[in-house]
């Protein structure tokens, strides 16, 4: 394999003008600058949901702390070390609270009673592993 | 004689820019994404996921969707105090009332369901799930007083059932001690057709409404189909099968892990059977339907749920089109030949 390699590039060396060469070097210049800008990702945020309506982002990188008066009672907002993470105190199933940290854009936090959401958007989209859980 | 040494070589660059671009810059560019939407409707997390659509096109769409899903919870849920269908649970016992169009085809449905389910879906069943509370803002932890329970039950199984009278337009005559109609089985199912409508009205090919796990599918992810897992009824965060679905589709699941309290030592779900009064015992802890439309399905996972796997089973001819994945008590599984799914061991 090495040696099928080398002898490639052997012929393409001996086979190529320096006109070729410069050609070579610049289209790799062009492909790394395109990947360069393809692969920067914009800042990652988390946004606030109170019945169903956007009321603040807040950036995910500084820690941070919100208390918002939901249907049922207080529901506290935290950030910190890149994660955000939401906890209800009157909630009797407290979905939200046990959903944990969450960090991965797209990723949700909720307590449905209490009309609170969190989503954390901003970032390149990430690839969740189904569409969708039925249950 | 030897050549000169000055002959021209090939020039290469040409074909060295076409070889690079096409083999390197395919797997730069940005892949297609799901564009995915969600907000608090129904009283639960709907998401709307679309795919390939310009953003536009997309966000008009799914606006629209979302508003039709609040427009039906407002005509069809039983905890608005101001909804048609509370209206209607107040009209008096034997009265005859005219019906919104669209409450009297989920109603009508309903009842269809009800008969062929030999009552195990029932829509009039509004007296024993206030009693039970699994949906309230605060649920119940505690099974309801026994006297109280079989005074409902009692109740329940002598009175006269509403009585649907008139097509165009329709009205209904209202049974003994009031309507007595919960939606709440049968009426996410349509608020999700409708969004579906909704959709496909702005143009959208392809496209995921799921409601709080109920779901209906439409179209693919271009090549790709829509990956959907189905919850372990006793596992947190794992699937027991992955459905690969690429055409009109809707999925609902039934399952005793969704809301549910112990007490005593004993796990009480809110799957009630209309028989008993009680949650249902019928060998089954998890019941997924396939079928054309979310409402024939998200009825049908009650109902199915409470008859019991050999109940279901005979039935299932009287709905074409309808698939099943039963998870028995001791967690094994039955499913019928089309339930598009491949099991996780």
């Amino acid at each position: 394999m090495t040696t099928s390699s080398g002898t490639l590039l052997a012929f393409l060396i001996s086979r190529s003008t320096v006109a070729d060469r410069l050609w070579i070097v610049f289209s790799a210049m062009i492909i790394l600058a395109s990947l360069w800008f393809t692969g920067s990702e914009p800042g990652e945020e988390v946004v606030i949901f109170r019945n169903a309506q956007r009321i603040e982002a807040l950036p995910l990188d500084q820690p941070a702390k919100r208390s918002l008066p939901g249907r049922l009672g207080p529901v506290e907002i935290e950030i910190r070390d890149g994660a955000a993470r939401l906890r209800e105190f009157e909630s009797a199933r407290m979905i939200g609270t046990r959903t944990g940290w969450i960090s991965a854009t797209g990723e949700i936090a909720a307590c449905v009673p209490c009309g609170i959401m969190i989503r954390i958007s901003g970032g390149a989209p990430s690839t969740p592993t189904y569409d969708a859980v039925a249950r | 004689m030897q050549q000169p040494s000055t002959t021209m070589k090939p020039r290469l660059h040409p074909l060295l820019t076409f070889l690079i671009i096409f083999t390197i810059l395919p797997g730069c560019s940005q892949p297609q994404t799901p564009h995915t939407t969600t907000r608090l409707v129904m009283g639960t997390l709907v998401t709307i996921t679309t795919w390939n659509v310009p953003e536009a096109q997309e966000r008009q769409g799914v606006a629209d969707a979302f508003r039709e899903m609040q427009r039906i919870d407002r005509l069809m849920s039983s905890h608005h105090p101001q909804s048609l269908l509370s209206t209607l649970n107040r009209a008096e016992e034997n009265s005859t009332i005219a019906l919104d169009p669209e409450l009297a085809l989920v109603i009508r449905r309903g009842v269809e369901i009800h008969q062929i389910t030999a009552g195990a879906f029932d829509p009039e069943l509004r007296a024993l799930i206030r009693l039970w509370n699994f949906s309230g803002d605060q649920p119940a932890t505690t099974p309801p007083d026994p006297q109280q329970l079989a005074s409902v039950l009692k109740t329940q199984k002598k009175r006269k059932r509403n009585r649907l009278i008139n097509q165009n337009p329709p009205a209904m005559s209202v049974g003994t001690g009031g309507a007595n109609l919960d939606l709440g089985a049968i009426a996410k199912g349509y608020a999700i057709d409708r969004a579906i409508t909704v959709l496909q009205q702005a143009g959208i090919t392809d496209a995921l409404v799921n409601a709080g796990g109920d779901l209906r599918i439409l179209g693919s992810k271009g090549e790709a189909p829509w990956r959907i897992g189905i919850q372990h009824p006793r596992r947190d965060g794992e699937v027991i099968a992955v459905s690969e679905i690429r055409s009109d589709l809707a999925m609902v699941t039934s399952g005793d892990y969704e809301r549910a309290f112990v007490h005593n030592d004993r796990r009480y779900h809110h799957i009630l059977d209309p028989e008993t009064g009680t949650p249902s015992d019928s060998g089954l802890i998890s019941v997924s339907v396939q079928a054309p439309d979310a409402m024939t399905a998200d009825a049908l996972s009650t109902a199915f749920f409470v008859l019991g796997e050999k109940r279901s089973l005979t039935l299932l001819p009287d709905f074409p089109d309808v698939e099943l994945l039963l998870v028995r008590s001791d967690g094994s599984l039955h499913r019928t030949a089309g339930f598009i799914a491949t099991l996780r061991p």
